[in-house]
């Protein structure tokens, strides 16, 4: 998939370019790169933009990744989105709320790119 | 912790050798643990290995990474609590860690229960150190 527009959801600066350094390294074709500093944020970005890809943390304030995605299945732009965790949390039950809740993918921080490269081409088909 | 250096900032930690004085630090990240587990998490440096560490996070100069240094700060202190974790087994899914805070300066005391676990080591030559000081 060519040109590839994704969302960043992270409180941390940092790690949002971490993550977009990360994807074009793993060779993805990157169209238009948005960022969200929390799941509230990430929601009023999704009402104006259609995104193909979405990397969210768990741990925000405001609305954290898990609720993020429960409110992922009302947004029409976020329809076709594969949505991938992005987080410290690793535990079974938040591995297991992340998937049940929609989220195609999990990753944990510490990662690099070939872990990226790895979780997300598949789900780029 | 390693696999956050080694990952995140392509770099290697080793242990620290003697004490560190603590006055040298001046950057401190601080996450909180509560639940089964619950206690405080403390990674301390000085700014200049605090810039450092997110210069090579971010891949840019220093110059470019100093604007950056708080967020990688916090940022390096919730992966380093997040393998702790991990590494809790049965109790890890009731313990929850708070969002990272960074206070620059040395003026304070963090004041808790006795039993801090420490452990000091090198960053491309700057000490610092990381603790948890459990409640619970």
């Amino acid at each position: 998939m060519d040109n590839v527009r994704v969302l960043i959801v992270d409180d941390s600066s940092v790690m949002r370019k971490i993550v977009e350094r990360s994807l074009r390294q793993a060779g993805i074709n990157l169209g238009q790169v948005f960022e969200a500093g929390n799941g509230a944020e990430a929601l009023a970005l999704l009402k104006k933009e259609r995104v193909d890809l979405i990397f969210c943390d768990i741990n925000m304030p405001v609305m954290d990744g898990l609720e993020l995605l429960r409110q992922l299945r009302g947004v029409e732009n976020a329809k076709e989105a594969r949505v991938v965790m992005i987080t410290t949390e690793g535990g079974e039950t938040h591995v297991s709320r992340a998937l049940e809740a929609g989220a195609a993918g999990y990753m944990r921080k510490p990662f690099t790119a070939d872990q990226v490269k790895e979780h997300v081409l598949p789900l780029l088909g | 912790m390693r696999e956050v250096f080694d990952q995140m900032l392509r770099s290697r930690v080793r242990p620290m050798q003697g004490p560190c004085a603590a006055d040298q630090f001046d950057t401190t990240a601080m996450i909180g643990l509560t639940g089964q587990v619950s206690g405080m998490m403390t990674l301390r440096c000085s700014a200049k290995a605090a810039i450092l560490m997110s210069s090579k996070m971010l891949g840019v100069d220093v110059s470019a990474a100093e604007p950056h240094m708080y967020d990688a700060l916090g940022e390096i202190c919730n992966m380093i609590a997040g393998g702790f974790k991990s590494r809790l087994g049965g109790i890890r899914d009731s313990t929850t860690v708070s969002l990272p805070r960074v206070t620059g300066g040395t003026d304070f005391a963090a004041l808790g229960p006795a039993g801090r676990i420490q452990v000091n080591l090198l960053f491309e030559g700057f000490p610092f150190s990381v603790s948890i000081e459990p409640q619970s």
